[in-house]
């Protein structure tokens, strides 16, 4: 993984920005994974893609050959953390973001040089932006072979939350009902759901109810959406949102339409 | 069997200040040591911001010059702007009298009134969670806009060009006899540093 240090701020920064691709060399019409990773001195964090009451998410804009398309960025499970001034979703050490690059069949050239420019918000008791400049090669080839970062890609990977349908949703007057088709995974816990993004769903308005061992949730929309979202996107969230101990918690991607 | 499980998380505190509704009421004391109460501007439009020098949201709008100019707008329409500071001792943005005094003037800043708040007693108030954040009161004192300072949730002053500001846009419509196109939005910035 190549890291590098925050342009602005190489001494003193608390982040740090490093990329890693999953291959060093693909076949055309392949997909790989690129993983940007984000490692903050202890109790600074950087942000989730909703950032809650303040901050604001990474983000990292790509500049890619004519061929090749990326999807992105997948975040892993943050960690929800309350203080005097709201409620923000957050990563402390680290965060490593997901891409997926796609090559097209009929992609012409050697190789596919990712060139992505990462800006960052980290915060403690202050907030400082952050940027950097990230690179990396993948040749093309007739055999795909993995890279010597490609355990940490996979590790990135395995630690994002899986993706269910395995949901219910329904209008309510004012907001939506989610339900849990086949029971709560973890009907000993209280669920929490997740905006993704801004300004969507009010993560503080919830109220979880559970029958036979069935969960559901009543989620008011935000009250600073002008209109009401169009998906339901976030985590159905288990566990202890404030722990930063991954094993403590237990989420899936939701994605569906509201009604 | 049948239970109900609220979100304890929500239970930080009470609804926020809303839009229509009376402004909450305040006395507080500004940089130069004089009290202030929002009654005293009753009959003017009233802007009221939370600001943190060091926040990069904040250092967008004003090393650009872009809250300069629109603080210099809106009182040169009769606008009364009051910057909050509700940064607790030792966190970002809080300065003494004497540091306020000597950076809020000028080119740096075109306000009405420096409010020092280090307890956060005001921006508790005002539930205020972000600097920049914005409200803009009317001559009756009621709320009728709340919110980010425009719509580019960035610290990226290349982003203030393409925004809508909808402070100035409130106050617009407002001195136009106009409802508020926009009276509530997201606000985006660093968290208010409150003590604990």
């Amino acid at each position: 993984m190549t890291a590098i240090a925050c342009l602005a701020l190489i001494q003193q920064s608390p982040c740090t920005a490093a990329i890693a691709v999953s291959h060093v060399q693909v076949r055309a019409g392949d997909t790989f994974e690129a993983v940007v990773r984000l490692d903050t001195q202890d109790e600074w964090h950087v942000y989730w893609s909703n950032p809650g009451d303040s901050g604001t998410a990474p983000t990292v804009k790509w500049i890619l050959p004519k061929g090749v398309t990326v999807t992105g960025p997948e975040f892993p499970v943050p960690t929800v953390h309350l203080d005097e001034s709201g409620t923000t979703f957050n990563f402390e050490k680290s965060l490593s973001m997901v891409y997926r690059m796609k090559v097209d069949k009929g992609f012409k050239g050697n190789s596919v040089k990712l060139a992505g420019h990462a800006d960052w918000l980290v915060c403690k008791s202050q907030c400082l932006p952050g940027s950097a400049d990230l690179e990396a090669n993948v040749s093309i080839g007739d055999e795909p072979a993995t890279s010597p970062d490609s355990d940490a890609v996979k590790a990135a990977v395995e630690a994002l939350p899986k993706t269910s349908t395995d949901v219910t949703v329904s209008a309510t007057k004012d907001g939506i009902q989610v339900g849990w088709k086949t029971g709560a995974p973890r009907s000993d816990l209280t669920p929490y759901f997740l905006p993704s993004e801004e300004s969507s769903f009010d993560f503080k308005s919830q109220v979880w109810s559970f029958s036979s061992g069935v969960a559901t949730g009543l989620v008011k929309v935000h009250p600073d959406s002008t209109s009401k979202p169009k998906r339901l996107r976030g985590l159905l969230y288990w566990g202890d949102p404030s722990s930063h101990n991954p094993e403590a918690k237990f989420a899936v991607n939701i994605d569906v339409p509201t009604p | 069997m049948f239970t109900t499980a609220a979100l304890a998380l929500a239970l930080l505190r009470a609804d926020s200040p809303a839009v229509g509704a009376p402004a909450p009421g305040f006395t507080a004391t500004d940089m130069s040591g004089k009290s202030v109460s929002l009654s005293d501007f009753k009959g003017k439009y009233v802007v009221i911001e939370w600001t943190n020098n060091g926040c990069p949201f904040v250092k967008k709008h004003y090393e650009s010059g872009n809250m300069p100019a629109i603080q210099k707008w809106a009182t040169g329409k009769g606008a009364v702007w009051l910057s909050v500071i509700s940064s607790a001792p030792g966190a970002q943005g809080f300065v003494e009298a004497s540091e306020a005094q000597a950076m809020y003037k000028g080119d740096y800043w075109k306000g009405s009134k420096v409010l020092l708040d280090p307890q956060g007693t005001l921006g508790h108030l005002y539930q205020a969670k972000t600097t920049p954040q914005m409200f803009v009161i009317d001559p009756d004192q009621k709320v009728r806009y709340m919110g980010g300072i425009d719509d580019k949730a960035s610290a990226n002053p290349g982003d203030i060009a393409g925004a809508t500001n909808y402070v100035k846009q409130a106050l617009t419509e407002l001195m136009s006899g106009k409802e508020v196109s926009v009276p509530r939005s997201r606000p985006y910035g660093c968290s208010v540093k409150y003590g604990n």
